[in-house]
């Protein structure tokens, strides 16, 4: 079990000046430790569960592989905007989509300051 | 197989007293009145707040604590209007935000109390209020979670290994990869992981299945284009077994070798393609055996342990 206390996925949001593109659910979840990567293969091998993949990949994959890994939010980097079928994918599968205007180093630093922990090595 | 019984529920909430800090589940929002606030203006304080009390704040310091309890003997005792000062409680325990919750309960229980006005540790500065109401929610909150897994747990097909009478047990599971749109890889691998959670396996187990099978399935369609996957799901193991009439794989050692790849463009677009495929359904598996012939096609068979 993580040691951090964490943050709710709508302080995250809040950071990150992100918004939600599914709405209001799920945003209550415990935020403990995060994966960023644009790398699906590599979000994939990180051992340790994800409670939040940061990624700048809109398509499909970066939702199937969410669902694979037992993660159960995406926040997606540079304001982009996913297809509406990844959107409705991620509704389908439960899984919380968050959208900000920040850079992946910019991201991942504003969560390392709250706290957040990073999953690998 | 666990059961998750009462005693494991207890003990699970007992751990969370211990883990969780008062910082977690306080209100942050905090309402407070200042010493010269009237006692005639406090019931719509705590009425519109819907809240039964409120630290009383000169500045930055707390001087004391006024309840609904207050409230009452006040206008039992004639209710003839005053500053708060006057109806306070001015012995003001507080606790400080990086206390465990255990801490916390343990104060209530002894002292009776309905609320506990939150320091920082540092700065002694107010920056939340705790009641036993937001303890019962915080604790809810996080059992939530492991919650679902439960759920999940009891809803399997199920006990389906322990209630069958046989020599030898197996469940057997086909999918097909069809040649389509590329955003339907990870079908398989989704399909699959709902069936194995429902079958009751463990959750570590599954998701190492599922990430397995995301690899091969995304393998198959990128180079072979199409394949199907067969699933052999045994007491004490996992098998997955992914076969395609593709190009095969020219030099296996090399293609296990992490950051190995001989994906086209467009494949890394969609985060694929980076070399990590088979290295990784390797670390998701006990044991992966690859079968490849040049021209002929290429037959995985990952066998996934359920020791976790």
């Amino acid at each position: 079990m993580a040691t951090g206390v964490g943050l709710k996925l709508a302080q995250v949001a809040q950071i990150l000046e992100a918004g939600s593109l599914t709405g209001q659910v799920s945003m209550d979840r415990m935020i403990r430790v995060v994966c960023a990567s644009d790398l699906m293969s590599d979000v994939l091998c990180f051992g340790r569960r994800a409670d939040l993949l940061v990624t700048s990949l809109t398509n499909a994959q970066a939702v199937r592989t969410a669902e694979v890994s037992d993660i159960p939010a995406i926040c997606f980097l540079h304001d982009k905007v996913p297809a509406a079928d990844v959107v409705a994918l991620a509704r389908e599968t439960g899984i919380a989509l968050l959208r900000t205007p920040r850079s992946m180093f910019n991201a991942c630093a504003a969560l390392a300051a709250a706290g957040i922990e990073g999953c690998g090595a | 197989v666990r059961s998750h019984g009462l005693a494991e529920r207890a003990t699970a909430i007992q751990e969370l007293v211990y883990e969780l800090r008062v910082g977690a589940v306080m209100s942050r929002d905090v309402i407070t009145v200042s010493p010269e606030t009237r006692m005639s203006d406090l019931r719509s304080i705590l009425r519109d707040r819907r809240i039964s009390g409120t630290p009383v704040m000169e500045g930055e310091r707390i001087v004391g604590i006024v309840s609904v309890e207050d409230f009452i003997n006040w206008l039992a005792q004639g209710g003839i209007d005053c500053p708060v000062a006057e109806r306070m409680s001015t012995q003001v325990r507080t606790i400080v935000e990086d206390e465990p919750l255990v801490q916390a309960v343990s104060v209530f229980d002894r002292r009776g109390y309905g609320r506990l006005p939150v320091v920082e540790r540092r700065t002694g500065r107010l920056v939340g209020v705790l009641t036993k109401g937001d303890i019962i929610e915080g604790l809810l909150r996080r059992l939530e979670v492991s919650h679902t897994e439960e759920e999940l747990r009891s809803y399997r097909a199920s006990h389906i290994f322990r209630d069958m009478v046989a020599d030898q047990i197996a469940v057997r599971f086909r999918y097909g990869i069809h040649d389509g749109p590329i955003e339907q890889g990870g079908s398989v691998a989704s399909g699959l992981k709902k069936s194995l959670r429902r079958l009751g396996l463990h959750p570590e187990i599954v998701r190492r299945a599922a990430i397995a099978t995301y690899e091969a399935e995304m393998n198959v369609i990128i180079y072979a284009r199409e394949g199907t996957v067969t699933v052999n799901v045994q007491p004490e193991r996992v098998e997955i077994e992914v076969a395609d009439r593709g190009p095969g794989i020219p030099d296996i050692a090399r293609a296990l070798e992490p950051g190995y790849t001989t994906a086209p463009d467009w494949v890394r677009e969609l985060g694929f393609g980076a070399g990590m495929g088979l290295p990784n359904i390797q670390s998701c598996a006990g044991q992966l055996d690859i079968a490849s012939t040049v021209g002929q096609g290429t037959t995985l068979r990952i066998m996934i342990p359920m020791e976790v």
